[in-house]
C-alpha cells in the first residue's frame, strides 16, 4: 500500500474551506435550549422513550431522555449539569438531589412502583413465596445488596419470610438486577429474585411466583423537577403527563405499576 | 430509539469530529517534543499521558464540572456559543478526544522522529520557509505514521463510554455512541440488538487496527523516502 499525501493538498485552498466548514458547521449546531433534558434511569428507558414522544405531539418541544444508572444521573445533577427533569428507579438518589439541594421537596411525585418476583427458567414449576426457594436446590441470584436497590429487596423479603437464613448460602449476589435475570437465563442460577420488569424483558426465564409486596419496602420510582432547571413551567408538566391515563397505560404494558395519589 | 443505523452514524461522526479537532493540536505537541526538546518536556509528557491514568469517568465528571451552565467555563461558553456544551454531541466528540489524545501524540512522534532533520534543513536551506518546509517535506515523509496515529486514535474514539456518558449524556439520537447503545440496549434486555451492536463495533475496531498495523510495520522498517 502506498499512502502519499501531495503536499499540495496540504496546503490547497480546497483543504483549508474544508476545515472552515466543518469548524463553522460545529459552532452552528452548538448549543441551544430548544430541548427539555430528561435523566431517566435505563431500566424504565423504554417505557419513558414512548411516553416522550406523545408528549412532544402536544408541546412543540423535543424531550432529550438521558438513560444511565440513577446513582450516576443524580450526580450529574449535584456537578451542574443542564438536565430540567429526574426519574430514579429508587428513592435514594431522589433523597441525594433533595439533600444538596436541587431538587425542590414539592416537586417530588411518585410515579410508579415495581415488584419483586421469582424466576425460572422455561419449563421451571411455578409454586409459592417463599417455599420456592427451599424446595429448589441450586444457586438464587440476586442483585448484590450492597450495589444495587434491587438486591436489598430481595434481602429484605427473604429476611421478612424467615427463610433468609437458609438460603444465605446459596445466594449468587450480581452486579446488578440485570445481570441476576441473565445468571438465570444462562443456567448459571436456577432461580432468581428480580423485578417483575426484568422477568419480562429477558428471554427464556418465567416467573414462578410474585413476592407479596408487603415483605419489603415499597419499590417507589420518583420524578421531579431540577431546581436549576430553565424551563420548570414545562418540567412540572412533563411530570404531570407521567401520571396521566395514557403514561399509566404504557407503564403497566411494561410491567410497572403506577402508583394512584 | 433510534435505529442501529442512526447509532452507527453518529458514533462515526463524533468520532470523526474528534479527531478533525485532535489531528493539528497532536501534531503541534509532537512536533514541540520532537524538534524542539523543550526543557518541560517531562511536564509536557505527564499532562499528554494523563487520561491514560485516569479513569473514564473521573473524565467525564472533570469536564462536566468544568463546562456546566453554572461551572467555571459554563458562561464563557453561553456566550462564545449561546448554547450549552454539556450533554451535546460537541461534548461526546471533546470526550472522545481527550481520551484519544496521549495514544494520538506518541505515534505522531514516532511518526516525527522517522523524518530525517537533515532533510528539513535542506529544503531550508534551498530557501524554504519553516511551514513550507513542514507542508512539503516533513507530512510526505511522516505520512504513514500521522495516519496510523490518527487510526489509533479514532479506534478509542468510538470506543469511548465513561467519560462520554457522564459529559454528553446517554441521549437517544444525539450522543447515544455505539458504545452506550449496546449498554442501554443490554440494560433493557435487548440482548439481540446488544449482539448486532457489539459485532459491529468489532468489525469497524479490527478494521482500522489492521490498517493501523500495516503503517506501523512498514514505519518500523525504516522508510524513509
Amino acid at each position: 500500500m502506498v499512502f502519499r499525501i501531495p503536499a499540495s493538498f496540504v496546503r490547497s485552498r480546497r483543504l483549508q474551506f474544508a476545515l472552515l466548514f466543518v469548524v463553522g458547521l460545529m459552532l452552528i449546531s452548538c448549543g441551544g435550549n430548544d430541548r427539555l433534558v430528561v435523566s431517566t434511569a435505563a431500566s424504565i428507558g423504554d417505557a419513558v422513550s414512548e411516553i416522550a414522544v406523545e408528549f412532544e405531539k402536544s408541546e412543540s418541544i423535543h424531550v432529550a431522555l438521558n438513560l444511565s444508572g440513577s446513582n450516576a444521573l443524580a450526580s450529574q445533577v449535584d456537578v451542574g449539569a443542564p438536565v430540567d427533569v429526574v426519574l430514579f428507579a429508587g428513592s435514594g438518589p431522589m433523597n441525594r438531589l433533595l439533600a444538596s439541594g436541587n431538587v425542590e421537596p414539592k416537586s417530588v411525585e411518585k410515579i410508579v412502583e415495581n415488584r419483586l418476583a421469582v424466576i425460572g427458567r422455561s419449563g421451571a414449576e411455578a409454586g409459592s413465596f417463599p417455599e420456592l426457594l427451599t424446595s429448589i436446590g441450586g444457586k438464587i441470584a440476586i442483585a448484590d445488596p450492597g450495589l444495587a436497590p434491587a438486591g436489598s429487596y430481595a434481602e429484605e423479603a427473604m429476611r421478612s419470610a424467615d427463610v433468609y437464613e437458609a438460603v444465605e448460602s446459596r445466594l449468587l449476589p450480581t452486579l446488578d438486577v440485570r445481570a441476576a435475570a441473565a445468571a438465570v437465563q444462562s443456567g448459571g442460577a436456577d432461580l432468581g429474585i428480580v423485578y417483575v420488569t426484568d422477568a419480562m424483558a429477558v428471554d427464556a426465564v418465567n416467573i414462578l411466583t410474585m413476592i407479596p409486596p408487603e415483605s419489603h419496602s415499597p419499590i417507589i420510582y420518583p420524578a421531579a423537577v431540577v431546581a436549576g432547571s430553565s424551563q420548570q413551567e414545562l418540567s412540572s408538566r412533563f411530570v404531570a403527563f407521567l401520571r396521566s391515563d395514557f403514561a399509566k397505560s404504557v407503564f403497566e404494558r411494561h410491567g410497572f405499576v403506577p402508583v394512584d395519589r | 430509539m433510534s435505529s442501529e443505523g442512526e447509532v452507527i452514524l453518529l458514533s462515526l461522526r463524533v468520532a470523526a469530529l474528534a479527531m478533525v479537532g485532535l489531528v493539528p493540536i497532536s501534531l503541534g505537541i509532537a512536533w514541540l517534543l520532537v524538534r524542539r526538546n523543550p526543557r518541560g518536556r517531562w511536564l509536557i509528557e505527564a499532562l499528554v499521558s494523563m487520561p491514560l491514568a485516569l479513569p473514564p469517568v473521573v473524565i467525564g465528571f472533570g469536564l462536566l464540572w468544568l463546562f456546566s451552565p453554572t461551572g467555571p467555563l459554563g458562561e464563557v461558553i453561553d456566550s462564545l456559543f449561546g448554547g450549552d456544551l454539556v450533554f451535546t454531541w460537541f461534548a461526546a466528540s471533546l470526550a472522545s478526544a481527550i481520551v484519544a489524545l496521549p495514544l494520538v501524540v506518541r505515534t505522531f512522534v514516532i511518526a516525527l522522529e522517522a523524518v530525517d532533520p537533515r532533510l528539513e534543513l535542506a529544503s531550508r536551506s534551498l530557501g524554504a520557509g519553516p511551514w513550507r518546509t513542514f507542508a512539503y517535506v516533513t507530512i510526505p515523509i511522516a505520512a504513514r505514521g500521522l495516519l496510523a496515529g490518527v487510526l489509533i486514535g479514532f479506534v478509542r474514539a468510538l470506543s469511548e463510554f465513561g467519560a462520554t456518558i457522564v459529559v454528553a449524556g446517554n441521549i437517544p439520537g444525539q450522543t447515544q455512541t455505539l458504545p452506550l447503545a449496546i449498554f442501554t440496549r443490554i440494560q433493557t434486555g435487548d440482548d439481540s440488538v446488544a449482539i448486532r451492536l457489539v459485532v459491529i463495533s468489532v468489525v469497524l475496531a479490527l478494521v482500522s487496527l489492521l490498517l493501523h498495523n500495516r503503517l506501523v510495520s512498514r514505519l518500523a522498517s525504516g522508510r524513509s523516502r
